[in-house]
């Protein structure tokens, strides 16, 4: 049986994206477009999406009841009478003032607003800060707590909480690696070596860096994994540097026997989840895979058929709530999934498994009960 | 028109204020053009007739000394750069701060025991005159004086009370314990 899906996968292991026709006669792709009405779009995506918290639980973590104790001050001034101001500056012009509050790094912005009630309402009108506390207040923590809030002004912020692809592949992703503030897919997360966090001393003895060099390193504290329900997360803290950054100040390339896998077991210590916001339409998007993928991979037998990468790549594609409206239009499984929804209102007998469970491991009611991305599946 | 063509503005009179003499200054014509201002008034007035183009708004003569020194400094050596460096309008690109620009900024205008006044009479001039980078410059110096700080520094700087109720300083606490 082994040999057999050996074979199978290396006859299959580097062939193109199977044909439509191919698609088509196999039931994973429909014969005719499926033409869903804007107003189902809610209900098309509670029943044939998914979002894996598998993903979100491995990078830095904060379940939103976390936040809800500062929820409301971080993003509201004190009920008051405009009665202080910013003293000198609050002479500046308002667009002047808001440049000067746009250059700021969140670290001192949060302070600004610990300093008086004026300083707190002047940050709290700006758009960009609201946007970050309404939609990305994860990442604003995550930024704190590793110590390189200082190193991301406002503007920063907002402009990558605005942007949607990765910056090494492209594709749409929720994730920030926070050492260079930049959105990063899961995948080139784990895999990149310019996402590579690796402890002081190991650079140190990889580039024989000199003390100075050493003191240009950027670096990070890692935040505990507290996990409520399970301890088993190490409690302590640590520091680590980014590997390509000490290869650029050193002046030498890295090198290959360094690559192995578990020298980038800490890359996802320097991650955390970022939404997308669009500025124009206010949409903010936390990324959904499609159950249909999954429910075609669990059921038609093509695994051997279509070749390993081309599922994978189906598989854990990442969409924003409109790429995925276009994917359902031509998934025939997801399409399958959301007839049997009863309009989006009871659960599809045929769910895939990892799909109700909303990632491959840990109990699903406690990740519905602890997420609240998406309502509660019926 | 060659590079060492040079152009006069002359200072707003305010015969109440003294600082304010209608003093004509001198510079060069590329590195005045960085300002939107006489560039607007420089191409509709024919340069050679009128020599002096006059400033409508008065700015204290030690501020337009300041600002014509920056001029001099950051003059383009072309018309064509100039041209380039005018027509970016991305407002959020930050300009780099060179070593001189800031010596500048750290003797001459916050520097020798003056107050944020001097500071905040460059930026309202350069707004006034439309030198983005200086403007941009000004600006980022305002972020750097709060850069780092905490609160407390933060209220010292600026010179602003602690006007917090015991139950907002509460909110404050939970805030900062938040971030740990």
């Amino acid at each position: 049986m082994a040999a057999f899906w050996y074979e199978e996968v290396v006859r299959t292991v580097g062939s193109r994206s199977p044909s439509i026709s191919t698609q088509e006669s196999y039931g994973y792709r429909s014969t005719s477009e499926c033409r869903c009405h804007d107003d189902r779009a809610d209900a098309i995506i509670r029943a044939a999406t998914y979002h894996n918290y598998d993903y979100c639980r491995s990078v830095i973590w904060f379940s939103p009841e976390e936040h809800d104790g500062i929820r409301q001050s971080i993003a509201t001034p004190f009920p008051r009478n405009p009665d202080t101001g910013l003293c000198s500056f609050n002479r500046l012009p308002l667009e002047l003032l808001y440049e000067v509050l746009l250059h700021l790094d969140m670290e001192t912005l949060f302070h600004l607003r610990q300093a008086s009630s004026g300083t707190r309402r002047a940050v709290d009108s700006l758009m960009h800060y609201q946007a970050v506390v309404s939609h990305a207040l994860s990442a604003f923590r995550a930024l704190l707590q590793t110590g390189l809030a200082s190193s991301v002004s406002l503007f920063n912020f907002y402009d990558v909480l605005c942007t949607k692809a990765c910056v090494f592949c492209g594709e749409f992703d929720e994730f920030v690696f926070l050492l260079t503030w930049k959105r990063c897919c899961y995948k080139c997360l784990k895999d990149k070596e310019e996402t590579q966090l690796v402890p002081p001393l190991s650079v140190q003895k990889e580039f024989k860096l000199t003390d100075a060099q050493g003191a240009q390193l950027k670096s990070l504290k890692t935040v505990p994994a507290i996990d409520t329900t399970k301890s088993t997360g190490n409690k302590s803290r640590s520091t680590l540097v980014s590997r390509e950054q000490a290869s650029i100040i050193s002046g030498q390339p890295r090198r290959s026997h360094w690559n192995f896998p578990q020298n980038k077991r800490f890359n996802l210590k320097g991650a955390c989840t970022l939404p997308y916001y669009n500025s124009r339409t206010g949409q903010v998007d936390r990324g959904m895979l499609c159950a249909g993928c999954l429910l075609a991979l669990d059921n038609l037998g093509l695994f051997g058929r279509f070749s390993v990468q081309w599922w994978s790549k189906v598989c854990d594609k990442v969409y924003t709530q409109n790429e995925y409206l276009e994917h359902f239009r031509w998934c025939k499984q997801a399409q399958v999934l959301w007839e049997s929804s009863d309009g989006g209102t009871i659960k599809p007998p045929d769910l895939p498994e990892a799909a109700h469970r909303q990632g491959f491991f840990g109990d699903s009611e406690e990740r519905k009960e602890g997420c609240g991305i998406f309502p509660r599946k019926v | 028109m060659t590079s060492n063509a040079t152009i006069q503005i002359q200072n707003k009179l305010n015969e109440k204020n003294e600082s304010v003499s209608g003093k004509i200054f001198t510079i060069n014509r590329l590195a005045a053009m960085q300002s939107g201002v006489i560039r607007v008034m420089a191409q509709c007035c024919e340069l050679d007739e009128i020599k002096v183009i006059p400033l409508h708004v008065a700015i204290p003569d030690h501020t337009l000394g300041l600002i014509v020194e920056w001029l001099d400094h950051h003059k383009p050596a072309t018309d064509s750069e100039l041209a380039e460096d005018t027509q970016s309008s991305d407002s959020y690109k930050r300009v780099e701060m060179t070593e001189w620009d800031q010596k500048f900024f750290d003797d001459k205008v916050t520097g020798a025991g003056s107050n944020d006044e001097g500071l905040l009479r460059i930026i309202f001039a350069a707004n006034y005159l439309g030198i983005e980078n200086l403007l941009d410059m000004g600006v980022q110096v305002v972020a750097n004086m709060l850069k780092g700080k905490s609160a407390e520094e933060i209220r010292y700087i600026l010179k602003i009370q602690n006007d917090f109720t015991p139950e907002e300083e509460e909110a404050i606490r939970a805030e900062n314990n938040w971030t740990e």
